[in-house]
């Protein structure tokens, strides 16, 4: 049998590019892979973009909301929108290719930049990029050894929320669905995924600090046990276990549950009126979402266009609005009369905030005597929580 | 003493329609009694609503002294053979028989014996372990008929049997359900539309139509005396005599019914003159149709076929006389009931 | 003599028939369903990549051997087992009355009104009926105001939500099969068995249930199998419970570990062919 010299080419080719990502892992720096643009050119007529449900909005799931049509007039590029539902979904969409644009949260920005399917960004070729907070520039998300990978889009707490008539006085501590869990028990409520994980580890930073946890993604494994150990406790009391946000809503306003984490947006959209929420003591977790560029995408031109449309503080509002987060600008909240709700801006506010990062087995708070315990062992634990 | 069975003013209604209409009937204690009538004449539905499947509108069932009229069937102290005989297919053929016993509580051993013994009655022995859909329709009947009578009732019965089964084993079955009363000694209430088998078993014989029992007697009094031309012919074949045309054989000027094995040609007396009109070979007899001169009526003659001697043809001329005592007046339709 | 003559004409084609007519479904069924599903199985001795969550074709029996030791799945196993059964005998419990009633006792009017009533949920979707449960359930839904003046409360999102929930949803599945099997049984043999004197309870002991066995079987197989796989009902009413499908769902949609999902997915695959094997020799399948 004789292989035809076009696939021996294709072979050999991707071992080269397995090659380069390995020593690009290896070295953790971003020259071997792809590289930034230096320069605009003309706009190629249309960008296929991979985002959160809310992020690209034409008008077709609510007339009123429509900041697509605008960049389709403005730039000639047709926007091609497709949403996912988890970060991992996101990721398998991003591996099978075609996208140009990604609006991805901090536990999917390093696995993507690892596997070479992002670009770095060229910020200078970004108007709007001047506006954006400082302090979501070159985070450890987006970013990597100070080269930026994206533009920030906007972020939020998981912040705790509780029935005011239920629980009193109002909690200052994330104690009351932890220690004290069983004062509420069967009407405690957690968020489902492994990453809440981190929920517990910050706890402990705070509550148990002989565990010695710097940050709540970086556990090795007696900080990871304490951690299940926490949640296996909490599993007695809670009521039902969150992914839905609409469920969440529907179970705060029919008493369902009285107190577990939450986001800012379902606080709003909770009509029955004793619900608060307030960000404990011992701070938060929670999510900060970068738009970035496919390193293969065949139009790099649209895509910068569209991350600097979508960072314009009118268009950003919109979004971040719509969606229910505080925008990456100050000059966004000239759009928005509800900033000071999403604590848009308050710097010491977002420093409480421990944004989603994937977990990796090099611990991401810098240790290098220990590995820590990766996002797979997280998941298996994350089931064995449940039980 | 009590009738076996005794049913007063019995009504019953489906909807818009009457199916038995003001019923008084008494049935004697080990009597062979048999309903009969066309389908639809409500000979079944006293039936059913003896053994206690249906409640009558009104009216009153009392068995054996005993008012029983708003008892379930399982607290009537009688038992039912089904025209389709319904066994009960997931179970063997002693377990059928066994069902009642079992139900009553009789204890292992007895049931057994007492099963074994009903149907060693209607000569199952050997049948024991087979399943309902194994046996042939014959054999079928008499587990429905070994299931009921083990049970020792008081009165058995039996909805048109024997309806479904060929002619030679219902003539073979009229025998042995003929014995099986006479040897049980037990009151049996037969629902049939077919006369021959009404005739041949029964003590007594009620002619139902519409609802209504028409003729009530013995099967020689049915059969030699109908009431109503409609008994005339459904029971048995009859011709039936204008008063004109009875009064020329020298008959009471009514109504009358002639059976035909009754009608006698070239009698010694002379007759009424006709002439042969068809000749119909049946085996054992030939059946004559005569059209009689100047009155312009038909009658029917049974000769047996006896072989030699002469033998009749169309054409020939007869002389068709009655003898006044074989001959049965009919009431008016109005006094009928 | 038209119908003679076309039927001697087919009569040695009948093979040829045959294959025409089952050659596509037989392929479908094949391909589609045999062939996805072993290579589903296959995929439980892959491995995957921890960082990336992709498929590697990489032969292992760790998933496998996971799934069979460790305490998680044998508890989640018992408890979603626990649950179908107790589903399969609550829908058996609830059919075999409500049948019973549908094709014996009701007018041919009432019987008809009756199926559809039974049918009729069967036209809302999956999910609304779930929403609705969870409504139900809620500490401010219609069984908390309707037991508390009792002294009861709702049972809230758990275990018994999930099982009053499945044995809702799957009530049609065991109702119809047991009402054909009801209405199989001939007026006559309850007759009968009254006339042999036995009570309502007796002839429904001694003759109804024998007769319609294979019929409850049938439902019960629907009811049963249906729990077993379930996953979203448990989602959205189980508050904190897992089920099988619960975790074959998390380990597909939020862990990237399909050999994990596929090698979890053996247990129930395992059980209902235990359970249809039983089945098989009490002849029930023969009335599906």
């Amino acid at each position: 049998m004789s292989k035809s010299p076009s696939r021996t080419a294709l072979r050999a080719g991707l071992a080269a590019t397995a090659v380069v990502s390995l020593a690009a892992c290896g070295t953790s720096s971003s020259d071997g892979g792809s590289e930034a643009a230096a320069s605009l050119g003309a706009t190629e007529g249309s960008v296929s973009i991979l985002a959160w449900p809310g992020y690209v909005e034409d008008g077709s799931n609510d007339a009123s909301v429509d900041w697509v049509s605008g960049f389709e007039e403005a730039t000639g590029c047709m926007v091609d929108a497709k949403t996912y539902g988890t970060s991992d979904e996101a990721y398998q969409l991003m591996q099978s290719g075609g996208y140009d644009v990604v609006a991805a949260s901090g536990d999917l920005t390093l696995r993507l930049i690892a596997a070479d399917l992002v670009a770095p960004v060229n910020t200078d070729l970004l108007e709007s990029y001047d506006g954006i907070f400082d302090f979501l520039k070159d985070k450890e998300w987006n970013s990597v050894d100070g080269v930026s990978y994206g533009v920030p889009h906007g972020y939020g707490a998981n912040l705790l929320m509780f029935n005011t008539d239920e629980v009193s006085p109002a909690p200052t501590s994330w104690d009351v669905v932890f220690d004290k869990a069983s004062d509420y028990a069967g009407k405690v409520t957690a968020y489902d995924s492994p990453i809440y994980i981190a929920d517990a580890a910050m706890y402990l930073m705070a509550h148990n600090p002989d565990l010695g946890i710097e940050n709540p993604y970086a556990l090795d494994e007696d900080q990871f046990a304490a951690a299940v150990d926490l949640l296996k406790t909490q599993n007695a009391s809670i009521g039902e276990y969150w992914s839905d946000y609409l469920l969440e809503i529907q179970a705060f306003e029919s008493g369902d549950s009285v107190v577990g984490t939450t986001w800012q947006v379902i606080q709003n959209s909770i009509s029955s009126g004793n619900t608060d929420v307030v960000l404990p003591e011992e701070g938060a977790t929670g999510w900060s979402d970068t738009w970035m560029i496919a390193s293969e995408s065949e139009a790099p031109n649209c895509a910068y266009a569209w991350l600097d449309y979508i960072a314009s503080p009118e268009v950003n509002a919109q979004a971040t609005a719509y969606f229910g987060e505080a925008p990456s600008s100050e000059a966004a909240c000239d759009f928005r009369d509800d900033c000071e709700a999403y604590h848009a801006g308050d710097e010491e506010y977002a420093a409480q905030i421990w944004y989603w990062t994937t977990p990796v087995s090099d611990c991401v708070d810098g240790r290098e005597d220990v590995e820590c315990v990766d996002y797979s062992e997280w998941t298996k634990a994350w089931q064995e929580i449940k039980g | 003493m009590d009738p076996a069975i005794r049913l007063r003013g019995l009504h019953k209604r489906f909807g818009d329609t009457i199916a038995v209409a003001d019923l008084d009937l008494d049935i004697a204690e080990g009597e062979f009694f048999s309903m009969l009538g066309p389908s639809g004449s409500g000979k079944t539905t006293v039936l059913r609503i003896i053994a206690g499947f249906e409640q009558p509108t009104s009216g009153s069932v009392a068995l054996f002294g005993r008012d029983v009229t708003a008892l379930a069937p399982f607290a009537r102290p009688v038992n039912t053979v089904f025209q389709d005989y319904a066994l009960f297919p997931h179970l063997s053929v002693i377990a059928n028989v066994e069902y009642g016993l079992r139900v009553a509580g009789v204890a292992r051993k007895e049931r057994r014996a007492k099963a074994e013994e009903a149907l060693a009655s209607v000569r199952l022995a050997g049948f024991e372990d087979r399943r309902p859909h194994e046996l042939s329709g014959g054999q079928r009947q008499r587990v429905a008929l070994a299931r009921a009578i083990v049970l020792r009732p008081q009165a058995l019965l039996l909805d048109e049997p024997l309806g479904a089964l060929d002619l030679k084993l219902r003539e073979q079955m009229q025998v042995e359900l003929k014995e099986l009363q006479r040897s049980l000694g037990i009151t049996f209430v037969f629902v049939t539309h077919d006369q021959d088998e009404a005739l041949t078993l029964s003590d007594r014989v009620a002619v139902f139509d519409a609802g209504q029992v028409v003729q009530l007697g013995t099967p020689r009094e049915v059969y030699d005396h109908p009431r109503n031309p409609f008994i005339a012919s459904f029971v048995g074949s009859s011709t039936l005599l204008e008063p004109d045309v009875a009064a020329r054989f020298g008959l009471p000027a009514v109504a009358t019914a002639v059976r035909p094995e009754r009608v006698t040609l070239d009698g010694a007396d002379g007759g009424v003159p006709g002439t042969i009109a068809e000749v119909i070979y049946t085996g054992p007899e030939h059946r004559i149709v005569i059209d009689l001169d100047d009155v312009g009526a038909r009658i029917t003659a049974l000769e047996p076929n006896i072989g030699a001697g002469r033998r009749r043809s169309r054409g020939d001329r007869v002389t068709v006389s009655i003898d006044p005592a074989a001959a049965a007046p009919l009431e008016s339709d109005a006094s009928a009931a | 003599m038209t119908s003679h003559r076309v039927s001697t004409y087919l009569a040695p084609r009948r093979r040829l028939q045959l294959a025409s007519l089952l050659t596509a479904p037989v392929l479908w069924l094949g391909l589609v369903y045999i062939v996805a599903l072993a290579a589903l199985l296959v995929t439980a001795f892959w491995t995957v990549d921890e960082l990336t969550g992709q498929v590697q074709i990489e032969w292992t029996t760790e998933n496998v051997v996971e799934v069979f030791t460790e305490a998680l799945y044998r508890t989640v196993t018992l408890r979603t087992l626990g649950i179908a059964l107790l589903v399969t005998l609550i829908d058996i419990a609830v059919a075999v009355p409500v049948a019973f009633f549908m094709a014996k006792v009701a007018g041919t009017r009432l019987r008809h009104l009756l199926v559809i009533a039974v049918l009729a949920p069967l036209w809302a979707s999956y999910l609304v009926k779930v929403y609705a449960w969870r409504a139900l359930l809620s500490s401010d839904g219609l069984i908390e105001w309707a037991a508390s003046p009792f002294g009861g409360s709702t049972p809230g999102y758990g275990l018994v939500g999930v099982v009053l929930t499945l044995s809702y949803l799957w009530l049609p599945y065991v109702i119809m099969p047991i009402y054909a099997g009801f209405d199989r049984v001939p007026d006559r043999l309850l007759e009968a068995s009254a006339d042999l004197g036995a009570q309502g309870w007796r002839t429904l002991v001694s003759v109804v249930l024998p007769m319609i066995r294979p019929a409850i079987i049938a439902g019960s197989i629907f009811a049963f199998s249906l729990s077993l796989g379930d996953y979203i009902s448990t989602k959205i009413v189980g508050g904190a419970t897992q089920m099988l499908g619960t975790l074959v769902y998390d380990n597909v949609g939020a862990a990237n570990n399909l050999p994990l999902a596929a090698a979890i997915s053996f247990i129930p695959i395992g059980i209902i062919l235990v359970y249809l094997a039983a089945v098989r020799r009490t002849g029930a399948l023969r009335s599906l």
